[in-house]
């Protein structure tokens, strides 16, 4: 149990204090002047320091200050005649809990000390959890102990305990849902269902259906009721990732629902209420999404009460290496390989290299490394895509693009592949060589027969 | 007292500032017997309501002691205040005199965390100042030494003040302490005032960081 220090010159306050306070179930320590107080209180020990104004060796300010000084955080509650309740009052605006006049009132001391006290320990509950967090590798399912990531564990810290929503915004592969499920697992409604929900994932009817559920009959094909995430995640909470991608009038809806907590199945006339929490995330860059109307503004302030900027890893130097060598271990096991670590080229790689897809991309890394490695070191060859040829390998074909665009990307890209070989691009394409000669001409005119280097969309 | 109405005023004057500065400091120090009477009184309506005499005996002799130590304090307030009760009695008696300046500086100095010392204060004398002008005149000089030996905040540890009596051809009182610390000019001549009439001075020894109060020994008194 956390002490008190009752410090007073005189024995018989000091001991009758002390009998009063041990009786009402305290620890109870004396000191009769102010030096031996302060030998005594930087220990530690003393959730609550309960000392005399007017002491020899030091009066109970100067303790306060030197305890202050020292940062020595007990409560401090000093005791005072009338005629120095100035002093108590200027020790009061440098941070001491409260003070006393005498003589002293039982009841009002009676109901100061547990207050104190609580103080006390709330403040030293929240340090140990803020040192905790400091020194935490992992948080959750989410792993990192870099500056950024310690503000995040301390930022769901805080907010988890509330059911205000909650909007994370951080690149592909940051790892949003995670911080989304610790949020879940810390609140009070880690009891209640996690139901995550990707509005990127869906058309529009089809996700006004996943968000609100429908009737039997509401559409043709609706032939059973079918509960959508909102009722799903009633008494838990509710991620809508890629939130931006909604279109705006499913926005509206969606807002009306957050605001009211209750709504309506397709095609169902009954009100239904929910207690949701909901945590939203977008890759989108806000401001933009707002300027170009993709993201409602109401919407956003509903969502963002409270906003989470998740970090990419290139931002999170400090968490790569962790990171990789947790993958490292987790794979390794996974394939029962007996591969002891990187070598000092795959450190350097891993620790330069931008990694734009974030953690997911350097998970998928280190997995196919430790597929394809033959030593028990991860080389570099075995991480660099570009090392290993997979850029050359890779099309990257946006959302948008037609039919024709896409396949001359991939013509073009597997005739660069091959290094120009149309025989061997025919078969990987599975078209004729003279459809395929026929699309170079179409395509490359002139330079049919030679690949390009990069090939476009 | 052959004084002046001008001389008689500055003595009221500085009698009534002493008294202004002591009365309030002892009315305040009444607050810590009654503090403690009021804890242990708790503790011993709990002792006593949890069957255990020994311990609510003990607490009855301690709200005792305080209220002989409120007495004290009230006794010393009201000599304080009506000083010319105390003529009669004490009038021209060194230790008299000492018995009623002794716990008022001893209440100064604990206000001010500065150790007191007091030596040969029990000598008794006959002497030809009245024993209230003596103790203004005591006052008046002890009092600034003590405020200049506080120390800021009341922290570390401040040098002492030493009262000390020596009974020769005259009766000196001793005030030492540092040297800065001793009183300006301006106390010196309150504390001459109050002197004068009764044949006593005020001697300052620098080189000893100390002043004296001189009384003229009275033979025969």
């Amino acid at each position: 149990m956390t002490k008190v220090l009752i410090a007073d010159d005189e024995k018989h306050i000091v001991d009758g204090l002390q009998m009063l306070l041990q009786e009402e179930g305290y620890t109870v320590d004396t000191a009769n002047d102010g030096q031996k107080a302060w030998d005594k209180v930087q220990s530690g020990e003393y959730g609550l320091v309960l000392a005399d104004l007017k002491m020899p060796k030091m009066d109970g300010l100067a303790l306060f200050a030197q305890m202050r000084d020292a940062g020595i955080d007990s409560e401090f509650i000093i005791i005072t005649g009338k005629g120095t309740v100035d002093s108590a009052v200027e020790a009061m605006r440098n941070g001491a809990y409260d003070y006393l006049t005498k003589p002293l009132e039982i009841d009002r001391l009676k109901a100061l000390i547990p207050k104190a006290l609580e103080k006390y320990e709330v403040r030293t509950a929240n340090r140990r959890l803020q040192d905790r967090l400091e020194s935490l590798t992992r948080y959750g399912d989410m792993l990192g102990q870099s500056e950024e990531m310690t503000q995040i564990y301390k930022m769901i810290e805080a907010v988890a305990p509330s059911s205000a929503s909650v909007l994370i915004v951080g690149e592909s592969g940051t790892g949003k849902e995670l911080v989304a499920r610790a949020i879940h697992n810390k609140s009070p409604r880690t009891k209640g269902p996690f139901v995550a929900l990707n509005c990127g994932a869906f058309p529009r009817e089809i996700l006004e259906n996943e968000l609100f559920g429908h009737e039997k009959g509401a559409f043709t094909g609706a032939i059973n009721e079918k509960p959508g995430a909102f009722e799903q995640a009633d008494g838990g909470t509710l991620f809508l990732d890629e939130v931006a991608e909604m279109e705006p009038d499913i926005q509206v809806k969606f807002l009306r629902a957050l605001e009211q907590r209750s709504f309506r199945r397709l095609g169902g006339k009954k009100e239904i209420s929910v207690d949701i929490r909901v945590v939203a995330a977008t890759n989108k860059n806000v401001e933009e999404a707002l300027a170009e109307g993709k993201l409602r503004d109401d919407l956003y302030h509903r969502l963002a009460v409270i906003p989470i900027y998740l970090p990419p890893l290139r931002e999170r130097t400090g968490d790569v290496q962790l990171l990789a060598e947790e993958f490292l271990r987790r794979f390794a096991d996974e394939q029962g390989k007996k591969i002891t670590g990187f070598s000092e080229g795959a450190l350097e790689f891993i620790q330069t290299y931008r990694w734009p897809g974030n953690v997911r991309e350097l998970k998928n890394a280190v997995e196919r490394a430790v597929i394809l490695a033959k030593t028990d070191v991860i080389e570099v060859r075995d991480l660099s895509p570009k090392r290993f040829g997979l850029e050359e390998r890779e099309v990257h074909i946006p959302v948008g693009t037609s039919i024709a665009d896409t396949e001359k990307a991939i013509t073009l890209k597997t005739f660069a592949f091959t290094g120009g070989d149309q025989k061997k691009t025919a078969k990987i394409l599975g078209v004729s060589e003279k459809d395929l000669k026929a699309k170079l001409q179409t395509y490359l005119g002139a330079n049919a027969t030679k690949p390009r280097s990069t090939a476009s969309k | 007292m052959n004084a002046t109405p001008d001389t008689r005023r500055d003595l009221l004057a500085s009698r009534y500032r002493l008294i202004s500065r002591l009365a309030d400091d002892l009315a305040h120090e009444i607050k810590n017997p009654l503090h403690a009477m009021v804890i242990n009184l708790e503790v011993l309506r709990r002792r006593v309501t949890a069957g255990d005499p020994d311990i609510a005996l003990e607490r009855a002799a301690v709200i005792d002691q305080e209220i002989q130590r409120t007495h004290q304090l009230v006794d010393l307030l009201l000599k304080l205040l009506r000083p010319e009760r105390q003529r009669d009695q004490h009038a021209y008696s060194l230790s008299g005199a000492l018995e009623e300046i002794l716990p008022l500086l001893r209440l100064q100095a604990k206000l001010a965390l500065v150790p007191l010392e007091a030596e040969d204060t029990d000598i008794d004398a006959p002497i030809g100042v009245p024993a209230p002008d003596l103790k203004f005149a005591l006052l008046a000089l002890a009092m600034p030494m003590i405020d200049a030996l506080k120390t800021p905040r009341g922290s570390g540890d401040p040098s002492p003040l030493r009262l000390s009596v020596a009974h020769e051809t005259a009766v000196r009182i001793r005030l030492q302490s540092e040297q800065e610390a001793l009183p300006d000019a301006g106390a010196r001549r309150v504390a001459r005032r109050f002197l004068e009439a009764g044949g006593g001075r005020v001697e300052t020894r620098r080189a000893q960081s100390s002043i004296y109060i001189v009384l003229p020994r009275v033979t025969g008194a």
